[in-house]
């Protein structure tokens, strides 16, 4: 177990709340703990990267960053005006 | 422990908690406008202390270049998808996301 | 490339393609003008302050989140303010631009919209702030 390891836990940690934020609350409130939750994903996967000592984890990271800003303005757009 | 090693651990403990203290403020407010601006405490402060864990530990390599990248990329991002979320949340609320006077809101004063 | 670090034969043939392909498409969405992007260098320039105002921005959100935690009320709150750069040219389309991405990238405050028939920009603010040089030299007027 290295700091990267506990790091990667402590923000693994952080999908229990984001997971409540989802489950409670109307459609754009479970939406911020959608978005919350790929931020952080994000993260973890750069703090695994580096956890493992395996870099492929920097390209995982960077293509979820890109892949959740798309969810989050989808979902935007249909509530906004269609559901 | 080295120099280096606190400092990464520094990093990485203020990167952990605020994200920890981000995400259960999503669960703490009440307010959806209020949770919104917590996305911008993940994106900007716990991504930079990242970042700079990652520097000290790798030094100016092809994993800082990534993480520098990741970091812009969250930054802009995210600012692009808390103003859509918020304008869709007007929408729903109010049907129109441009302020009523009904609302009462400061600044409010009538039209140019 | 710079992401792959293999330069292979076939890894440059690929990179030529997928570069090709981008260059190609980014031709054609500027032969058709969709976008309409031109600001000012001392508009960009005002991104070096943005992490004054992050920093600002994150201590009061942190602290909005320990004044919840323990019962306290907090003043977050919509504000609407005057905005001068209405029109459809590509330099007020650019101070627009920048101006929502500037004043919703620290925590602080969030640009909802901006009401181009009336003039008025809607922002939520956690911790009720002072007008920011930023807003200020982005056409928000208070």
């Amino acid at each position: 177990m290295n700091l990267w390891l506990w790091a990667a836990i402590g923000m693994l940690m952080c999908a229990i709340p984001c997971g409540i934020a989802s489950f409670r609350g109307e459609a754009i409130e479970r939406l911020l703990g959608l978005e919350m939750m790929g931020v952080v994903t994000t993260m973890f996967l750069l703090v695994m990267a580096e956890a493992e000592g395996n870099p492929n984890f920097y390209d995982i990271g960077l293509t979820m960053s890109l892949l959740a800003f798309g969810a989050g303005i989808v979902f935007t757009r249909f509530l906004e005006r269609w559901l | 422990m080295k120099a280096a090693d606190i400092a990464v651990a520094v990093l990485l403990g203020i990167a952990v908690l605020t994200t920890m203290i981000s995400c259960w403020a999503l669960v703490l407010f009440r307010d959806k406008f209020q949770r919104m601006h917590y996305l911008s405490v993940v994106t900007t402060v716990s991504t930079f202390s990242l970042l700079l864990a990652v520097v000290v530990k790798e030094g100016w390599g092809q994993a800082t270049l990534k993480t520098i990248l990741v970091f812009f990329v969250l930054l802009l991002v995210n600012a692009v998808v808390t103003h859509a979320t918020a304008r869709a949340a007007r929408v729903r609320q109010y049907g129109n996301w441009v302020p009523t006077p009904e609302e009462h809101i400061s600044g409010a004063d009538g039209d140019r | 490339m710079a992401f792959v670090s293999n330069p292979t034969k076939d890894e440059l043939l690929i990179g030529l393609v997928a570069a090709l392909i981008g260059a190609i498409a980014d031709w054609d969405v500027k032969r058709e003008k969709y976008f309409k992007f031109e600001p000012k260098a001392s508009w960009l320039m005002l991104g070096l302050l943005l992490p004054w105002y992050v920093v600002k921005g994150s201590l009061g959100t942190l602290k909005a989140f320990f004044l919840r935690l323990s019962g306290g009320k907090l003043a977050s709150t919509f504000k609407v303010s005057h905005y001068d750069a209405l029109a459809s040219d590509p330099r007020s389309a650019a101070k627009r631009a920048l101006a929502t991405a500037y004043l919703t990238i620290p925590p602080n405050s969030i640009i909802v919209g901006i009401d181009k028939e009336r003039g008025r920009v809607l922002t939520h603010q956690m911790v009720p702030a002072l007008p920011t040089l930023i807003e200020r030299k982005l056409g928000v007027q208070s």
